[in-house]
């Protein structure tokens, strides 16, 4: 017989959740670990997603926020449950208590064209050479000549991305909206990474129209993208997109826009700096496509 | 002409890092001339396609799996490279599918896949499980028998040989066991702790741990030894040998034993036992009288008794509700509908203990036995063969309970009825949702129904959604099997005092 003892139930205290996952556990009984990160666990319950993230990852709508620190043998497959308490249960390993964690919202921005007009200028000035070579931030700022090709993903997008321009543009000076151009589907599960380029980069066009409160604009955009959400692209950005669609995203990504429709100059650099770590390119795809947008409301 | 070729990896997600470093990695590798590892969504397998490294094989992924593709020169540098992607993809997965391709159909065939296997789980046809504990035992193994119909001769020989070589055979009939955290059959999740449980008895085990859990203290080792190991044929050996186990085991500080009440001359060998232990004993004989024990040791009546004595907690009665009685005039009997047979003991203990006169088709010394159909309090184990033949065990699939319960709602002379569910690894996925349903449909909050609810936050059904699932139906949930007894006697008394 075995002598060892196994760990025990690790309890951990989740201090911020997003409405998505709050709505999640509500409405979940059990499920499985359906991806391991290094910044956070996936969870599928009952067919909804979640994420619950470790120590110093950011806050958002399907976040569950913990001081969690990794390091014990949760794997994918493994089986979750969650109790009356919202409290989740992890295999054996760990259990996370919600009930005392702060609901997060995403944080909120005063704006004039001018203050747009000054951030604009500033993140533009900062993206020109910055920008990685794959992702389709190539389609919102220059490339560099040393790039030896465009990715494939680009060609594929400008089109989509050329017609979403001018479609905000006219949309975003007229009271009536028109429907969105018909390719702006083919931006689903476009491009490489967890959550491709293509999906990134309309998040990222939600966040900023449902930050300056065109929610009339996202929401057209959204009826013509969600009903190819599931067949188009994976749940985890499939997850993203859907609260997206409710104006809600990663922390960071809204802290981004903010400080550029504020023109806080100062805070650009060090968050631009953080975007360019989200993911492979898709801190930086999402930002581009909230740049089409911010672009589109420049004072001319 | 170049060679292509595809392989998909079905709801695996990794890193974004990650995927570009693999696809980095074997675009580089000696005559590829092309590779990538992307999401199979519609749109990438277009870009796939225009890159000319898609094949019939990527086209059948969906978005949410992973295509690994590859180009290159020829047809084994593709595979070489095909090969090198998979292995980096899967290094950090889960090999649960893997592991479960292949079962081994025998137990050397085990053996051979596992030669550090220190336990063989044996759950055949009665007649073959003795020869398959023989086999297990001369390969060196501790045994845990799952399998009933084995005869006490074949018990008693082979926890004798079992003894000679310093193993433990667990059985026959052990329905429960958790052996270092991992529960072995019908158990419980609970966490790691200094206590450790030795159990002639698996619902008697399942209590216990799960009260102790509930309590917010943990397991060592639960230990089950088959219902007869403390018979006078058996004479208690794989009890010797558990006592034995925990007591040098570092991590076990309390050990709690659990019968029912064994022959006189096994008492005397498991008390000389108990004396001898470093360790402090908690012994619940169920149904019998005191025993004079050493001064490590604390005889308890009842699997409550045991957890409290444990722990110093009483089991936490904040969420059962109100007791009322819905009861209807002349109703006046307790009838028991028990899927597990140490709680049916266990609430026989209780209502004997305050003088009533009760009947069981597992009768504990103070009842009788219940001959269908008689009138007065009755408790009936339903995981009894009577009700099992052909038929799953009430705790697998709680539709046995239908019709004793549709029985005792038509019953006149019932006034309460107790029901336990007991959670855990192998038992119904959704108990209470079954009981709720048949609630709904057949039940007008008459008689008075009564439960426990046996299992711990971690286990696969979670004890809170359970409990809930049994209020909002309208029943009154204990918060443990001896108190739900106790609930039923006190509903007696309170038709008395009305």
């Amino acid at each position: 017989m075995r002598k060892t003892l196994v760990p025990p139930i690790r309890p951990l205290s989740a201090y911020r959740i997003g409405r998505h996952a709050l709505r999640v556990l509500a409405n979940s009984t059990r499920g499985q670990v359906a991806g391991v990160f290094k910044g956070g666990i996936y969870l599928d319950l009952d067919d909804n997603w979640c994420c619950i993230t470790s120590r110093g990852a950011s806050a958002g709508p399907a976040n569950i926020c913990t001081p969690f620190f990794g390091g014990m043998d949760i794997l994918q497959g493994c089986k979750v449950t969650v109790s009356r308490n919202r409290n989740i249960i992890i295999g054996r390993y760990l259990r996370v208590e919600t009930v005392t964690a702060d609901l997060w919202l995403p944080p909120k921005i005063d704006w004039t064209p001018k203050t747009l007009n000054l951030g604009l200028n500033a993140v533009d000035k900062m993206c020109v050479d910055s920008i990685p070579e794959c992702g389709l931030s190539g389609a919102v700022w220059p490339v560099h000549p040393r790039w030896r090709r465009l990715p494939a993903e680009y060609y594929a997008a400008m089109p989509v991305i050329r017609s979403l321009s001018a479609w905000l543009e006219s949309s975003l000076m007229s009271s009536i909206v028109k429907p969105p151009p018909t390719n702006c589907g083919d931006l689903l599960g476009l491009g490489p990474g967890l959550t491709p380029s293509g999906d990134d980069f309309l998040i990222g066009m939600l966040i900023a129209l449902a930050t300056i409160g065109r929610l009339d604009i996202s929401a057209i955009l959204g009826d013509a993208i969600e009903p190819f959400l599931c067949s188009n692209t994976g749940p985890i950005s499939c997850l993203y997109l859907k609260t997206a669609l409710n104006g809600e995203a990663n922390e960071q990504l809204h802290l981004m826009i903010n400080f550029v429709l504020g023109g806080h100059l100062r805070q650009i650099r060090p968050q631009l700096g953080i975007i360019s770590s989200i993911g492979h390119s898709s801190g930086w795809d999402s930002l581009a496509g909230a740049m089409i947008v911010l672009r589109a409301l420049r004072p001319t | 002409m170049s060679a292509r070729l595809n392989s998909v990896k079905r709801g695996l997600f990794l890193d974004s890092v990650i995927l570009m470093q693999i696809s980095r990695t074997i675009s580089k590798l000696e005559n590829v001339e092309d590779a990538a590892v992307m999401m199979g969504t519609p749109a990438n397998q277009e870009i796939l396609n225009n890159s000319n490294l898609l094949t019939d094989d990527g086209k059948i992924a969906k978005g949410g799996d992973l295509i690994i593709a590859v180009r290159a020169s020829d047809e084994p540098s593709a595979h070489l490279a095909l090969n090198q992607a998979t292995s980096l993809i899967e290094r950090p997965v889960i090999l649960k599918e893997q592991s479960s391709d292949v079962l081994p159909a025998t137990l050397r065939a085990a053996l051979d896949d596992n030669p550090n296997a220190n336990l063989a789980l044996i759950s055949v046809p009665g007649e073959f499980a003795a020869a398959e504990a023989w086999k297990a035992l001369r390969a060196g193994l501790d045994v845990m028998i799952f399998s009933d119909n084995v005869s006490i001769e074949a018990e008693a020989q082979l926890k004798q040989e079992a003894r000679k070589s310093n193993r433990i055979v667990m059985g026959p009939d052990c329905g429960t066991a958790i052996l270092a955290g991992v529960p072995l059959a019908f158990a419980n999740e609970v966490p790691a702790g200094n206590i450790g449980i030795i159990g002639a008895s698996g619902t008697g085990i399942q209590e216990v741990v799960c009260l102790i859990a509930r309590a917010g203290f943990g397991i060592s080792h639960a230990i089950g030894v088959g219902g007869r190991d403390l018979s006078d044929p058996v004479g208690g050996l794989s009890t010797l040998t558990a006592i034995e186990l925990l007591d040098s085991d570092p991590a076990t500080e309390h050990i709690v034993l659990i019968s029912k009440p064994p022959s006189e001359r096994v008492v005397k060998v498991i008390t000389k036992a108990i004396n001898r232990s470093r360790k402090f004993f908690t012994v619940c004989f169920l149904g019998s009288a005191d025993y004079v024990l050493p001064n490590n040791a604390v005889s308890v009546k009842t699997l409550k008794a045991a957890a409290v004595n444990v722990t110093k907690i009483q089991p936490d009665t904040s969420s059962a509700g109100d007791l009322v009685s819905t009861g209807r005039a002349g109703a006046k009997w307790i009838r028991g509908l028990y899927s597990g047979g140490s709680l049916s003991s266990e609430a026989q203990v209780i209502l004997i203990s305050h003088g009533l006169k009760v009947a069981s088709n597992s009768p504990i010394v103070g009842a009788d036995l219940y001959v269908e159909p008689s009138a007065g309090h009755v408790i009936i184990d339903l995981g009894d063969d009577k009700y099992t033949v052909g038929r799953p065990h009430p705790m697998i699939e709680p539709a046995v309970r239908d019709q004793p319960l549709l029985d005792a709602f038509q019953d006149p002379s019932v006034k309460v009825i107790l029901l336990d569910l007991v959670l855990g690894y192998g038992s119904s996925l959704d108990p209470a949702d079954h009981i709720a349903s048949l609630l709904q449909q057949n039940w007008n909050n008459d008689p008075t129904i009564i439960a426990s609810v046996t299992g711990t936050e971690y286990d696969p059904q979670v004890f809170s959604r359970q409990v809930d699932i049994l209020h909002a139906a309208g029943v009154y949930v204990a918060p443990s099997n001896a108190d739900a007894a106790e609930a039923a006697v006190k509903l007696l008394s309170m038709q008395y005092d009305s």
